[in-house]
């Protein structure tokens, strides 16, 4: 089954700077892609590319000026917005955005109160997902107070509590530091191991290329290329994207082997000393 | 403007510090305590006469006192009204010449305990829980909607702008700016005080999109019934209050 | 400035409280629920800027109003960042009173939206927004200065008194205020606005 289907894409909007020559920035340009469900999913490109943009769209933020999105089965349009949103997860990029209460348990429950949860259900799920974050001991605390990395967990709660199909996620590990990015990994890998889907985007092209099922590189409001993270392999179209070709890429290119993590890479080297040996 | 800002540091925006303490105060149940405030403080405006101000001065200063809100506190936060009652004891006497300086007194001194008398009860009914659990009691008592919502969502914010400006004012004294009175410096606030606002602007069109994104669809959702139903002692406290005031009016009246 | 409860007669907070609850009722009919996350986070940064200490010459320092600058903004609903805003400086700080609110809500709001009106209705004849901003800040304090005398003077005449009377000192300092820091702060406010985010000035539907 098919999570999203986008078809003739396009969104343009006025620009709110000075400078004349930047009036209507086209941010999306025709784009027409389908991603499976129950995948991960990277989107990779430069600031500005259209990432955002498009992720906009995925739970009628923004609605198609042209073309069409279905997203888990329903037309994007006004009237199923509150539905859409339901299914599909929204979190941001900057925490300090979304977490909108004066508690940490007022703002994980907001979603819930929207959709006129019971306040005994509600207390179950906010512990639950804190839980399931690693950061119940925060319940009372107020947003403002806390790390970038809880204000990132507490977000990303607030967003599970709706209990979401498809997941997508702005930008998470930006901002993180190693090992807060590693349980984020290991949260979102279960998320999808629940059957979720999970789509995210990220700078970090190692990153992408080691954890995700799908690769899709925007450049310019276009889609470059989708496919297995293999796609991030082309060094020409990763510069004209304003990216990098993974490392593993780089060391390896000459070679006929395609480790994707650095377990496979070190299998491969292990392999190859023990045929010299 | 931020240094020597005693607006913009530490525990300036928290009168609530000493919230976590116990007494019948803190037990109290915030609501009931809005409404008998509201109540006192309407009360306490309309006395004419200095003997039952004094006494809701000193009633006030008592009940401070018991629910373990210390004194020098209590002066720190309200002594931004004393310079304004200053002058309204300087105008009043200089105006009015020394013939008519006992009425200039009593006058000035009837306003001075209600002011005082006002904020002292203020203080102690932000005081005696978090400042979240009182916003929430104003939820509560049915306020619109509208100013609630925006009541919350701007009390989470201020932190936020409150750090960037300071922020913004430390690079400023990095590259030697330097804070008198100048039309450079009124430049300088001005250019501050516009590119908050734009950021300001900005972070709201996002913060919306969040809202949205999460089912947000005009109001900002409450829980719908607070923590305990009130008690038997929220009433008892609630009716003192309410008691006390009509005392007070009887005694303003009957008093010459 | 921020009137502290028992400085005014029972009349005027009542009329305060009743006239602030009509503007107030009128902004939010117009505000439409996605202006709510705007209004809100303007509100907070002008409870931040309104705490600005600015410099006067002495040992002497000053908090601006800038309600000219919300009524340019945002029209009648700053009436509602108003309040908001002062309702924050009350719970926070200690600012101002309960009984006063309305009253102190009213007197920043409603020159706020006449110097609002005014800084749109200027834009042919004086197109510098730092100039027309200059005008709608010391406009607009000038106008709460006198709103605040009149009040103090209905409240009860013995403000009134002599030459150093209360509403005297109030209209002199307003005045001086209006000149010296409020006109010049508004005025950069918005040249700073109209060459980072000209489309912010368009004329908030009144």
């Amino acid at each position: 089954m098919k999570a999203v289907k986008i078809k003739d894409l396009s969104f343009s909007y006025e620009s709110q700077g000075n400078n004349p020559a930047d009036k209507t920035v086209y941010a999306l340009d025709k784009i027409n892609l389908e991603l499976d469900a129950g995948k991960k999913i990277a989107f990779l490109g430069a600031n500005g590319s259209g990432k955002t943009t498009l992720f906009y769209h995925l739970n009628g933020l923004n609605l198609p000026q042209s073309g069409e999105v279905e997203v888990l089965g329903l037309k994007v349009s006004k009237g199923i917005r509150k539905e859409l949103r339901k299914k599909v997860g929204m979190v941001f990029e900057n925490p300090d955005n979304q977490l909108i209460s004066t508690t940490v348990y007022d703002d994980v429950a907001f979603g819930l109160r929207n959709y006129r949860w019971s306040e005994e259900r509600i207390k179950e799920k906010v512990h639950a997902v804190l839980g399931k974050v690693q950061a119940e001991e925060l319940v009372d605390s107020s947003p403002y107070n806390l790390s970038w990395g809880q204000k990132k967990r507490v977000a990303i709660a607030g967003v599970l509590a709706m209990e979401p199909e498809l997941l997508v996620l702005d930008e998470p590990f930006s901002g993180l530091d190693p090992r807060v990015t590693k349980c984020l990994l290991a949260l979102l890998d279960w998320l999808n191991s629940e059957g979720k889907t999970v789509i995210i985007s990220a700078h970090d092209v190692d990153l992408a290329y080691s954890w995700a099922d799908e690769v899709v590189i925007m450049s310019k409001g276009s889609i470059v290329n989708h496919g297995t993270p293999d796609v991030l392999h082309d060094q020409q179209e990763m510069e004209e994207a304003s990216l990098d070709t993974p490392i593993l890429a780089k060391v390896f290119q000459t070679s006929p082997f395609w480790p994707q993590n650095t377990a496979e890479a070190r299998s491969v080297v292990e392999r190859l000393l023990e045929g010299q040996s | 403007m931020m240094g020597s800002n005693g607006h913009m540091t530490g525990d300036a925006w928290r009168p609530d510090l000493y919230s976590n303490l116990s007494s019948w105060g803190h037990a109290w149940d915030t609501r009931a305590k809005i409404i008998a405030l509201v109540v006192f403080v309407f009360g306490v405006v309309t006395l004419n006469s200095i003997y039952p101000l004094m006494l809701s001065f000193v009633l006030v200063l008592l009940a401070v006192v018991s629910v373990k809100i210390p004194l020098f506190f209590l002066v720190k936060r309200v002594k931004w009204v004393l310079p304004f009652l200053i002058f309204i004891f300087i105008g009043l006497i200089l105006g009015r010449g020394l013939g008519n300086i006992h009425d200039s007194l009593y006058f000035g001194g009837t306003v001075s305990l209600k002011a005082l008398t006002s904020l002292t009860a203020t203080l102690l009914v932000l005081g005696t829980q978090s400042l979240e659990k009182f916003l929430k009691g104003l939820a509560q008592i049915r306020l619109p909607r509208v100013i609630v919502s925006v009541l919350f969502l701007s009390y989470r914010y201020i932190f936020m702008f409150r750090e960037i400006v300071q922020d913004t004012y430390r690079a400023l004294l990095s590259r030697g700016f330097s804070n008198g009175f100048s039309i450079q410096t009124l430049r300088v606030y001005g250019e501050i005080t516009g590119a908050l606002f734009i950021k300001a602007l900005d972070r709201s069109e996002i913060v919306l999109k969040s809202m949205e994104a999460r089912g947000f669809d005009g109001s900002i959702p409450f829980h719908s019934s607070s923590e305990r139903p009130l008690d038997a002692k929220d009433m008892i406290k609630t009716l003192g209050v309410l008691m006390v005031t009509g005392l007070l009016l009887w005694l303003d009246r009957g008093v010459i | 400035m921020h009137i502290a409860d028992g400085v005014l007669s029972t009349p005027v907070v009542v009329t305060g409280i009743a006239a602030t609850g009509a503007l107030v009722a009128y902004a939010a009919a117009k505000t439409k629920t996605e202006e709510l996350p705007k209004i809100s986070l303007l509100t907070g940064a002008f409870f931040v800027v309104s705490l600005f200490s600015l410099p006067l010459p002495g040992p002497t320092c000053v908090h601006p109003m800038l309600g000219a600058f919300l009524g340019i903004l945002l029209g009648p609903k700053a009436v509602i960042a108003i309040l908001v805003g002062l309702g924050l400086q009350a719970v926070l700080l200690q600012y101002g009173g309960i009984t006063t609110l309305g009253i102190n809500t009213l007197m920043v709001a409603l020159p706020a939206l006449v110097s609002g009106k005014l800084f749109y209705a200027l834009k042919k004849s004086i197109p510098s927004p730092l100039k027309r901003g200059f005008i709608a800040g010391v406009f607009a304090t000038v106008l709460v200065g006198g709103f605040l005398a009149l009040i103090m003077y209905f409240s009860d005449e013995r403000y009134g008194y002599g030459y150093f009377s209360l509403v005297n000192l109030i209209l002199i300092t307003h005045l001086v205020l209006a000149v010296v820091v409020e006109g010049p702060v508004t005025g950069f406010a918005l040249r700073y606005l109209e060459k980072a985010r000209p489309a912010l000035l368009q004329r908030q539907n009144y």
